[in-house]
């Protein structure tokens, strides 16, 4: 089946989202090039499975997701691969090794255990709805919502914010000034 | 002494705030929630993170791919 434009279009813009969330899923930029590698194979071989009108960006997640997965739970089988343990320390890109900024979230974020991993990424991150997670992820809308929740509560154990007194002016204009000027 | 130059009177120290707060008053409060202010900053450095990843320029790799299966899949019957 050939694919249109505006669905070249749309796979393109897509593109640097899986990358990024292949990237904070599995802690290896490599790695995240092959499943985005592979999720477009299977997109375009199964793109007559589509249906034109829903979420092109929701249906290329769920590929990478379940590719992500799968290739999880073989690493689990062959080796005893904690949750976590895998993703140790999260990925740093080259452009990206002068930035500390995000070091601690990074750090913070490695040690998620890798469902509330991925449902944070979903929702926090790329901005999905729960919803539409819950369908990336196959899981109930409530399971969703509660792993979300468990993410942020343990992301701010992790990075030691469990106090909003430490918030302080100090690390929000430090937050402020590394933000992308689109942000600002 | 000018009243000018008087020195300002030493702020009372925190110490003996008669009422000083609870201790860690959001441990209790994490079993049912994320504080809004800390749900707020998190949900910031997550998206600061992401959209950085995001800026990030895809290898042309991926591209090149994108148009090679495309190609292939255009000539199938």
């Amino acid at each position: 089946m050939k694919v249109d434009p505006q669905t070249r279009q749309e796979l393109l813009a897509t593109l640097p989202h899986l990358r990024a969330f292949a990237i904070s899923l599995s802690g290896s930029v490599d790695k995240a090039d092959d499943l985005v590698q592979e999720t477009l194979a299977r997109a375009l071989t199964n793109i007559d499975r589509f249906t034109p009108g829903t979420c092109l960006q929701a249906w290329l997640f769920t590929i990478l997701r379940n590719l992500f997965h799968t290739e999880f739970r073989r690493r689990r089988r062959e080796v005893e691969d904690p949750d976590g343990l895998m993703a140790s320390r999260l990925a740093v890109l080259p452009n990206q090794s002068g930035r500390v900024e995000f070091e601690e979230l990074r750090a913070a974020l490695a040690k998620l255990p890798h469902d509330q991993r991925e449902a944070l990424l979903l929702v926090s991150a790329e901005g999905f709805s729960y919803e539409e997670a819950a369908r990336i992820t196959g899981a109930q809308l409530g399971t969703i919502k509660s792993r979300v929740n468990r993410a942020r509560t343990r992301l701010a154990e992790l990075m030691q914010v469990d106090d909003p007194e430490d918030i302080g002016p100090d690390r929000l204009v430090r937050a402020v000034l590394h933000a992308p000027e689109s942000l600002r | 002494m000018s009243v000018l130059t008087r020195p300002k009177p030493a702020p009372q120290p925190t110490e003996i705030d008669p009422a000083p707060r609870p201790a860690r008053p959001f441990r209790r409060k994490a079993r049912q929630g994320l504080d809004p202010r800390l749900q707020t900053f998190i949900g910031e450095q997550l998206r600061l993170y992401y959209v950085d990843l995001v800026r990030e320029p895809v290898p042309d790799r991926l591209v090149v791919l994108l148009d090679k299966l495309q190609a292939a899949e255009g000539e199938k019957p």
